[in-house]
């Protein structure tokens, strides 16, 4: 479903991905896992066409990055992507018009779960009930492909396991979910394989079963083997 | 999928010229009574207020599509905008119809608030019920009967289209440099960049069309020799157009939209670098 062939992004000379190479399958939620500046971001931003400057191919169930590509990756930034005069209604309108694959009642079932206002403005809503209003959209769209970078960064403990919860009950199955995050231990439970980027590079792309049996440790433990200093 | 964007570009910014517009239709609602009560000082400060405002009104409109585009597309709400599934083309179409429509928009509530001035003036000072309605429209009829209304009508829709393009034109430069300067091209000094090359683009490329064209539309009010009267003005009053001016402007801006809209298209598909 999403293929990287050889990608490779500098910022001024000073490497953020090198060599990337990747094969992406659907049916599985994936983790890209990483410490702060190894490149997560970087790679989930070419995914969805907003880093353009770089070498090497992405192809998106076969198509270059474009408005096709676009039309099937549910993409949930780590800011805060609405304007703050907007409210759910106004979110359902953009949506709505523009992503084919929206569904509307999957959104407003969301916000009853995720005690959101429909009628409050962005404005007026805590860091953790922005997080969670953006999260209800794009997990209300019937999508091929979720990419969700640090979708629990920003929220306590308690909202997390919402937000995964969330997460679990709304991909669809037959869906890939790519999972940008550096808080591992909250939820490696939910993922089916793992990237590991350091310094821009793929270090590790395994099962989580594989890496526990190998291992012999949780992803967590393994990751903090991993990147070590 | 073009309407739809420009639908939701007019949506997501009438917020910003709706407060510009609703100070015009005050100034023009409230202006008149502080004219009438004489007050000389209130008078002064109005005056110059309306001037102050007058000049306000175009610069916000110009800052503010400045400030919908970099909005709209290269902050936070970008990560949207430039994630919907809309072709590039279309996000730039987009973007310049909005700012056309803005910017009309805003030279017609200046014009009416304008009206809406004079009107009210006139009218508190019971100016309308003095008029000689009859003399009035003896007045009127003798202008209308030179002809010059219909020349000048005829002139406006002749200048129109090059009024048009050049509108488009400029925003179109507007749309490239900004994106120009949010590419990977561009790495510090943003704002004073895209200045600098908003300046010097512009006036390279006006002066590349000038050299090659003079006045579109003549205006002229005939020979002096036989203007004795007021009304001889008016019935002298004729314009013509230097088609070979006019082909050159409208082609050469035609050429320019094309390009700059391309180039903006080329940085956006190769060079966009969205922070």
């Amino acid at each position: 479903m999403i293929e990287i062939k050889n990608v490779t992004k500098t910022y001024d000379g000073k490497p953020a991905l090198i060599n990337v190479n990747l094969s992406l399958q659907t049916g599985k939620i994936i983790g890209l896992l990483g410490p702060n500046g190894s490149g997560k971001t970087t790679l989930i931003k070419i995914l969805n066409g907003l880093l353009r400057d770089y070498k090497g191919e992405v192809l998106i169930d076969g198509n270059p990055v474009n408005e096709i590509s676009k039309s099937l990756v549910s993409y949930l930034p780590d800011r805060n992507y609405l304007p703050n005069w907007t409210n759910a209604e106004g979110a359902i309108k953009i949506f709505k018009d523009l992503y084919q694959d929206f569904d509307e009642e999957k959104m407003r079932s969301l916000f009853a779960k995720l005690n959101l206002d429909p009628k409050q403005p962005l404005k007026k809503m805590s860091k953790g009930m922005k997080e969670k209003f953006q999260l209800a959209l794009v997990m209300s769209r019937n999508a091929k492909i979720y990419i969700l970078d640090e979708p629990i960064g920003g929220v306590d403990p308690a909202a997390r396991e919402l937000i995964l919860k969330t997460i679990l009950e709304n991909y669809a199955p037959e869906s890939l979910v790519l999972i940008s995050t550096h808080l591992i231990a909250d939820i490696e439970q939910i993922f089916d394989s793992v990237v590991f980027l350091k310094e821009g590079q793929v270090v590790l792309f395994e099962d989580v079963d594989t890496i526990r049996q190998t291992q012999g440790k949780s992803i967590e433990e393994y990751f903090k083997e991993v990147f070590r200093c | 999928m073009l309407i739809k964007s420009i639908k939701h570009d007019l949506l997501s910014t009438y917020r910003d010229f709706l407060s510009v517009y609703s100070a015009l239709l005050v100034i023009a609602l409230i202006g008149p009574f502080i004219v009438n009560s004489g007050v000389e000082w209130m008078i002064a400060i109005l005056f110059l207020g309306i001037f102050g405002f007058s000049v306000a009104t175009f610069v916000i409109t110009f800052l503010t599509i400045i400030r919908l585009y970099n909005r709209r597309l290269f902050s936070a709400e970008g990560y949207l905008t430039l994630t919907l599934p809309v072709k590039t083309s279309t996000t730039i179409i987009a973007k310049v119809v909005t700012g056309f429509i803005w910017s009309t928009l805003t030279v017609i509530v200046f014009g009416i608030s304008m009206l809406i001035f004079g009107l009210i003036y006139y009218w508190t000072n019971g100016a309308f019920k003095s008029v000689d309605y009859l003399a009035l429209m003896d007045i009127i009829e003798m202008i209308t009967d030179t002809g010059a209304v219909w020349t000048v009508i005829q002139s406006v829709f002749v200048g129109l289209p090059l009024t048009i393009l050049d509108s488009i034109y400029s925003l179109v430069l507007l749309v490239f440099v900004m994106t120009l300067i949010n590419t990977s091209l561009i790495k510090k000094y943003k704002v004073p960049v895209g200045i600098a090359i908003y300046m010097v683009i512009s006036g390279l490329l006006s002066s590349v069309l000038a050299i090659f064209h003079g006045a579109a539309i003549v205006f002229s009010t005939g020979d002096p020799m036989f203007i004795t009267g007021p009304f001889d003005y008016l019935t002298n009053f004729g314009y013509s157009i230097n088609w070979v001016s006019y082909m050159i402007q409208f082609i050469g801006m035609v050429v320019y939209i094309a390009g700059l809209g391309y180039a903006s298209w080329w940085l956006l598909e190769h060079k966009l670098e969205l922070e």
